[in-house]
């Protein structure tokens, strides 16, 4: 793996350790990675692999032992908590196992969330907001409260709510885990779509075969390294 | 716009918890504002009966007489000063006054009294002795009459019509004046004070006692509206424009009143604090509670872009919300709660007709008045304490990091 100037994400030597108790584990013993842009990428490996911790230190949620990583260039360890929130405002999107939806929002305000947040026009992100949320096939429920919706269509939600800000990478953790598999393969289909169409570079940590199918790059990680790197 | 709508969506996903605690901080801001109300109108009517009877809206006297009741210090010619006085202040009521300490003897008694000499008809129509009058009348410009309190009438066991005679010191040290009057009238105001040692008489009868040219201790002057004081005591000042006299306000002319009024006031408000801040010690469990409940999705709203310092806002917010929720209907409640007080008061008669303090005496049935302004500041004081118990949830949630908020519980 070598690193590249234009690599959305490159973390060199990541290192993760969790004291429990009398010992330590060690969930990412040195890893590094490099993310380009438009890739859909599945993390695979058994449970305790280090897919999760990976994904939370390339998004800027946690911090590693050891090692550095860049998102569009910038060292992660070199900003603080605000300018890690801002750099995940704005070019980071987040889709999660359990959807996370902020349930006293609708899922219109849920989408348009981060882009209050950013500080967009009203009715620029009125329009964003809506055209995310038609885009994942989600129109007519705009004003359904998270409670309101199914599993799947909650997941597709957290899926606008990712991408509607425009960022340049989008992390899933498990996000078909809690979905059953029609609905998983839909939410797939929705963002190798969403891949194809806007170029919006995925990241998954997953179990799911049907992922690992629709991927054109499979990272195996097995106790805390990568074991494989394979690009379809 | 947007935190603030999430605060008041976050406030209402438990709409008891909201109410109950919404609800303390409303019946605790009732409670106060009640008994703020009652306090003001028991000191607003201390002040007006102290005004009345003691002083005036603007005091006229011979400077240092506020710093030593000399009885000797008095202000000579204050007729012209009080006609001067009236031509400034038409639409008020201008009256003079003499304060006079010495002993009033009958055939059986003698006793110290505090008399007092007045203008008969204006001091009338502003105090209200006159009104107490059970026996007899009330003074005239027969310089010859006296009314009594009724406790000193008792200890001199005498009747209207007897005669009494007043000494008092002279002029010059060591002399003594003395003179005869006749009991005219006998009041009754329930203070042991009043009616145990003052004496009134007419203000020429205690001008013969006293040295000078129409002497007086005090010009009063009661005005309709005193809300420009400080203009209409620099009107005064121009009016009287003597070298010999001090102008004085009527916070200045009764000081012992108003401090204890100010430290009855002060004594209060520490009470309320104390009140407040044990209320927002059940804010504080209600937003912690709140707080704590949501560490997972404090944690997806970081992990989103929300900044730990927004999140401290929201936080903030929600408590500013349900403080300002309690304070709206706390008021609205308080008003309510006052207005029975404000119309019937509470008659406090069977413990007396009235109760002194400092010197004043008031009538033991109280009324309420609405003190809007200390209304309002109650109020935001509540909304301000349910913030401050909102700190400390607040700064928790700025030390969340959001992979470890979102880890299941």
């Amino acid at each position: 793996m070598s690193s590249d100037s234009a690599s959305i994400v490159s973390a060199r030597g990541l290192r993760r350790d969790y004291p429990q108790g009398t010992h330590t584990v060690h969930a990412l013993r040195g890893v590094d990675l490099d993310i380009e842009p438009g890739e859909f990428t599945a993390l695979m490996g058994p449970s305790g692999s280090g897919k999760s911790t990976l994904l939370n230190i390339v998004g800027a949620l946690d911090e590693p032992d050891g090692g550095t990583v860049e998102i569009d260039g910038r060292r992660l360890d070199k900003l603080n908590g605000n300018a890690r929130s801002e750099l995940r405002r704005d070019r980071i999107g987040f889709v999660f196992q359990s959807y996370n939806l902020i349930p006293v929002l609708s899922a219109y305000e849920n989408a348009e969330f981060v882009l209050m947040l950013q500080g967009v026009a009203p009715a620029e992100r009125r329009e964003r907001a809506m055209k995310t949320l038609a885009d994942v096939g989600l129109q007519g429920m705009e004003q359904r409260r998270p409670s309101e919706l199914s599993g799947g269509q909650q997941q597709r939600v957290a899926v606008a709510r990712a991408i509607a800000a425009r960022p340049a990478l989008v992390l899933a953790d498990e996000p078909t885990a809690n979905l059953d598999s029609e609905t998983g393969a839909e939410l797939i289909d929705l963002m190798k779509r969403l891949n194809e169409e806007q170029g919006i570079t995925f990241v998954f940590a997953t179990h799911d075969p049907k992922v690992m199918d629709a991927a054109r790059r499979v990272v195996t990680l097995q106790d805390g390294q990568i074991a494989t790197d394979v690009r379809k | 716009m947007l935190l603030f709508k999430l605060a008041v969506r976050n406030l209402w996903r438990n709409t008891r918890r909201t109410l109950l605690t919404s609800g303390g901080i409303a019946f605790g801001l009732m409670f106060v504002l009640v008994v703020v109300n009652f306090q003001y109108g028991s000191h607003q009517m201390m002040l007006r009966t102290a005004i009345k009877s003691m002083a005036g809206h603007v005091v006229v006297q011979a400077s240092g007489y506020q710093a030593d009741k000399d009885a000797h210090n008095a202000l000579t010619d204050s007729g012209q000063t009080a006609e001067s006085l009236a031509q400034t202040f038409p639409e008020g009521t201008v009256l003079r006054r003499a304060f006079l300490d010495g002993a009033l003897m009958s055939p059986s008694n003698t006793r110290m009294v505090a008399l007092m000499g007045v203008e008969p008809e204006a001091e009338a129509r502003i105090a209200d002795l006159d009104d107490k009058v059970i026996d007899g009348t009330w003074v005239d410009d027969d310089g010859r009459g006296m009314v009594l309190g009724s406790k000193l009438a008792e200890t001199l066991e005498v009747e209207l019509g007897d005669r009494i005679v007043y000494q008092g010191e002279g002029a010059k040290a060591g002399e003594s004046v003395s003179r005869m009057f006749r009991v005219k009238g006998i009041f009754n105001t329930g203070s042991a004070d009043l009616d145990g040692f003052v004496a009134v008489t007419e203000l020429g009868a205690a001008q013969e006692l006293m040295q000078g040219t129409d002497p007086a201790h005090q010009v009063a002057v009661h005005l309709e509206d005193d809300r420009d004081l400080e203009a209409q005591l620099v009107a005064a000042s121009v009016a009287v424009s003597r070298a010999d006299a001090e102008v004085l306000g009527w916070r200045q002319a009764i000081p012992e009143l108003v401090e204890f009024l100010d430290m009855d006031r002060q004594f209060a408000d520490i009470t309320w604090i104390i009140l407040g801040i044990m209320v927002s010690f059940g804010v504080l469990n209600t937003v912690l509670m709140s707080v704590l409940e949501r560490t997972r999705e404090f944690g997806v709203m970081m992990s989103i872009g929300l900044t730990p310092r927004k999140l401290a806002v929201l936080v903030l917010m929600e408590g500013f919300v349900l403080g300002l929720l309690g304070a709206v209907v706390g008021f609205v409640l308080g008003a309510l709660g006052t207005w029975p007080l404000v119309e019937y008061g509470v008659d406090f008669s069977s413990m007396g007709e009235s109760y002194d303090a400092v010197g004043v005496s008031i009538d033991t049935h109280i009324f309420a008045e609405y003190a809007w302004g200390r209304m309002v500041v109650f109020s935001a004081g509540g909304i301000l304490l349910t913030m401050f118990a909102s700190i400390w949830p607040a700064w928790r949630v700025t030390s969340l990091r959001p992979v470890e908020a979102m880890r299941p519980q």
